[in-house]
């Protein structure tokens, strides 16, 4: 899966995750964006440790789209688009293990490091679901809906002007 | 009869550090009687579940034990292995083993030093609120720390839980275009190395003269990574294999994590140790550089240990382009492997200190048994004496959260790596 978010592109998606559960699902959406082919100017990857790696990612590109597992986002296999006040705050937080995403997007803003346009998805996990292997059921058919729909829309801006082209509204229920 | 009169403090403290633990305080009469950093993270027993894996499956099980510090549990495993199987990588192999060190120690020294540490020098409660004043100083520890991700991501393959790396070498050999794309960022980023030391040295660290022995590994002719003698600035000379006749690990009563004593002391491993006994292993222009800051080396200030993280990242930086100077495509990324039973020692220099292992395998190369001694295992014993002589110079009377921060920043100097899952510190002050 690809990692480095090296090239300047348009837009950036980064999945944030690891292979522990429903926490997979940011990663699922990257693979799924990337098996499929994806436009030139466009490029998806995952991050798998935001404190050190985010920055970098946010970085070369004049939009980024992040994906992540929620936790109480409801029932899981919900789609979320969330802003950055949804994202529960605490800047202690920023360590070199844990992190906290609102924190290090707060870093990215005072750094000047924020992309002209940031867009965040959530995918709500399940909270009881297995620790270890692969996501539930539900939480993966949410991963793969939200890479689909991505990618129409991606697809919709190659041929509409691209600033008028907003991601979908994006609130469903499993 | 005293009343002990208990205050508990419930809040985010040591939020900066990893793991979960507490900090119990016993003050009687203003003094410090009992100092307990309670450690409750509980433990992994990575050394049990590696009993029966294969030589082979080592590198990546151990590379799980830390995310920041992956690179260090996975060199000292491959030399134990390589020295019970008498494998001999070559130059090349040992040439690349040093860069990817170099990577680890460049990522996770800046990021202490700008995200977790600075703000207590500069008065700022969290690494956001202080960039908001630093920005370029913290977008400057971003881009080195973005470099040493890179040096890790070129020889791992990526840059967490790197995979490249296997009992004998690597699995794969850079290529000459991405070795002379990355030697030029990190000559354009040299300057900014060199700043970064001055600018450690600049912060108003506070005074502070503590009694310790260092200890570090110490090589011939080399700035520590892979190799070298365990050495104290007590004179200790000892080959890593020797370690446990003279290091011992114990269980307490309050803390899930072992303590490690150096006979029967508690001893310092980490930045400054490194620093204060291989001065005379820098590069002419590291300790030149590090010289003009005017900080005096060897130091037995512990605060000092932001001023040797800089100077290791200067260090890191300059070796890495020593390497890709150098840089021609193997042969062949690894040498054969023939397990056979035995047991052998590595011991390497992880960013936050010295990480010795000790691994015995069967004829067919599997583990029998493992033993991991992480520095922030060794480095326990020393914070509880450190903030016990701290609190006694500074005084008690404090209120509690004036103690709790500068408790917070005396842990911090240490950047103790407890877990990898980041939680809550409670101080608990008895008060007699």
């Amino acid at each position: 899966m690809p990692e480095a978010g090296e090239r300047r592109v348009g837009t950036r998606v980064v999945g944030l995750g690891s292979p522990f559960g429903d926490d997979g699902a940011g990663w699922r959406v990257v693979e799924r964006l990337c098996a499929g082919g994806l436009p030139e100017d466009v490029e998806a990857v995952a991050c798998a440790d935001p404190a050190r790696d985010l920055l970098p990612l946010l970085a070369g590109t004049r939009e980024v789209v992040l994906v992540d597992a929620l936790l109480g986002g409801g029932v899981p296999g919900t789609l979320r688009r969330c802003t950055r006040d949804d994202l529960a705050r605490d800047p202690g937080r920023i360590s070199s293990h844990g992190h906290d995403l609102a924190a290090l997007l707060d870093l990215a803003e005072v750094l000047g490091r924020l992309p002209e346009r940031l867009s965040i998805f959530g995918i709500a996990a399940d909270g009881d679901g297995p620790a270890g292997g692969g996501l539930t059921p539900r939480v993966a058919a949410a991963a793969d809906r939200l890479a689909d729909r991505l990618r129409h829309a991606m697809a919709q801006r190659a041929t509409a002007a691209p600033a008028e082209t907003d991601w979908m509204p994006l609130e469903d229920h499993a | 009869m005293t009343e002990t009169r208990e205050m508990k403090m419930k809040v985010p403290v040591l939020a900066r550090v990893e793991g979960e633990g507490a900090l119990e305080l016993d003050v009687d009469g203003g003094r410090v009687t009992g100092v307990r950093l309670r450690i409750f993270e509980p433990p992994r027993f990575f050394e049990k579940l590696l009993e029966g894996r294969s030589y082979h499956e080592v590198p990546d099980i151990v590379a799980r034990i830390c995310g920041i510090c992956p690179v260090a549990y996975q060199m000292s495993a491959v030399h134990a292995l390589e020295s019970i199987f008498g494998t001999d990588p070559g130059p090349w192999v040992r040439e690349m083993r040093r860069l990817l060190y170099c990577g680890e120690w460049l990522e996770s020294q800046s990021l202490h030093i700008h995200l977790l540490a600075a703000p207590d020098f500069l008065g700022f409660p969290n690494a956001v609120a202080m960039a908001g004043q630093y920005r370029d100083e913290v977008r400057r520890g971003m881009e080195l720390q973005a470099l040493g991700n890179e040096i890790i991501r070129l020889l791992g393959g990526r840059s967490v839980h790197p995979v490249g790396v296997c009992v004998g070498g690597f699995y794969h050999a850079p290529g000459v275009a991405d070795v002379s794309r990355l030697r030029s960022r990190l000559h354009d980023a040299l300057p900014m190395a060199e700043e970064l030391v001055q600018w450690t040295a600049s912060l108003a660290l506070p005074h502070s003269a503590q009694a310790f022995t260092s200890v570090s590994l110490r090589h011939p002719g080399e700035y520590p990574l892979n190799e070298g003698a365990v050495a104290g600035s007590d004179g200790l000379h000892l080959p890593i294999d020797a370690y446990e006749e003279l290091f011992a690990e114990s269980h307490v009563a309050h803390s899930t994590a072992l303590y490690s004593h150096y006979r029967g002391r508690p001893y310092l491993v980490g930045p400054l140790a490194r620093l204060n006994l291989n001065l005379d292993r820098l590069p002419p222009q590291v300790r030149g550089n590090l010289e003009r800051t005017g900080v005096p080396f060897p130091s037995h200030n512990m605060y000092h240990s932001i001023v040797a993280r800089a100077v290791e990242i200067h260090y890191a930086l300059v070796e890495a382009m020593r390497i890709l100077d150098n840089y021609r495509l193997p042969e062949a990324t690894r040498a054969e492997v023939r397990p056979r039973a035995g047991v052998g020692f590595g011991c390497t220099e992880a960013p936050r200190g010295m990480l010795w292992q000790r691994w015995e395998t069967d004829a067919a190369g599997n583990i029998v048994s493992a033993r991991i001694v992480p520095p922030t295992s060794q480095n326990q014993a020393r914070i509880e004496e450190d903030l016990r002589q701290h609190l006694e110079a500074v005084g008690v009377d404090a209120p509690e959260e004036v103690l709790r921060q500068r408790c917070e920043t005396v842990v911090r100097n240490y950047d103790p790596c407890i877990s990898c899952a980041t939680h809550f510190l409670k101080l608990k002050v008895n008060r007699a």
